[in-house]
């Protein structure tokens, strides 16, 4: 197996363990979702927006490769996070269109 | 209208109102089941749904009935246009759930892939039924809510604000 593919088969599993952890997250409401449960992020959601952040962010230092330009010019375009616990999106629903938008880039 | 996401809890009839506001509008109609299962009611990969579920949001013109995953509908509501939200009390989604029941042990119901078990599919939608109209129904209500102002939005609350939605469709 290339290096290469390595690469792009730990990419599809983190999308397909991303996709699984959402499903999960979508059984529980509002308030189950944002209560505070002495996580490093606070809440479940708070961990989900830490995921969205960290993934801009390193998304965000590939797209300046001169090989990247083109293909993560999506993800160059996004404001550059403030801070690693930034609550991008308070919803389920919009963090989780974020993701998307995040993991098919490219 | 080019954009059209129709949504809401199981039994419905949103893949009914999806087929006649194809018919009426002419805009191509696509179902989510058939897309997240093949015939025989097997699921496709996750991935594999997300990415032709992205590749469908692409095109220029499209009316699409069904939920998918929490990301895909709520990637879904930010390009479509129009949103069609159908909000019935909860016993009329269930017993409309139960009509589909008896109706499709005869004939397979709209939208369904081909050969799917009927009854695991209406026991697992009264599941969803339940868990729709605790989480997903007031998540629901908030986005319909928040996009009026950008997205033509439809808050259907009866068969009889469908059938008159649909009037309106057709005599424009």
């Amino acid at each position: 197996m290339s290096l290469k593919s390595h690469f792009e088969l730990l990419a599809t599993y983190n999308q397909w363990m991303n996709g699984k952890v959402y499903e999960a997250a979508s059984r529980l409401d509002a308030d189950e979702l944002a209560k505070d449960r002495g996580a490093f992020f606070g809440s479940i959601l708070g961990t989900l927006n830490h995921i969205v952040v960290a993934d801009t962010i390193w998304l965000k230092r590939f797209a300046v490769h001169p090989s990247c330009e083109s293909t993560l010019r999506e993800v160059a375009d996004l404001p550059k996070p403030t801070s690693l616990n930034q609550m991008v999106f308070n919803d389920l629903g919009p963090l989780g269109a974020g993701w998307i938008k995040l993991s098919s880039a490219g | 209208m080019q954009k059209v996401a129709i949504f809401g809890n199981a039994g419905g009839g949103k893949s009914t109102l999806a087929k006649q506001l194809a018919e009426a509008t002419s805009l191509p109609l696509y179902s989510l089941d058939k897309i997240k299962y093949q015939a025989g009611g097997k699921e496709v990969p996750h991935t594999d749904y997300l990415r032709a579920h992205s590749d469908l949001l692409g095109q220029e013109a499209w009316i699409i009935d069904g939920f998918g995953c929490v990301p895909s509908a709520w990637e879904r509501f930010a390009a479509a246009d129009t949103l069609i939200f159908i909000d019935m009390p909860l016993l009329t989604h269930g017993l409309w759930v139960t009509k589909r029941l008896l109706k499709g042990l005869f004939v397979n119901p709209e939208g369904w892939p081909e050969n799917s078990p009927i009854l695991k599919g209406t026991l697992n939608s009264y599941r969803v039924l339940w868990l729709c109209h605790t989480k997903l129904t007031p998540a629901y209500r908030k986005l319909v809510s928040d996009s009026t102002e950008s997205k033509n939005v439809y808050h259907l609350r009866s068969p009889r604000a469908i059938k008159a939605f649909l009037n309106d469709v057709r005599s424009e």
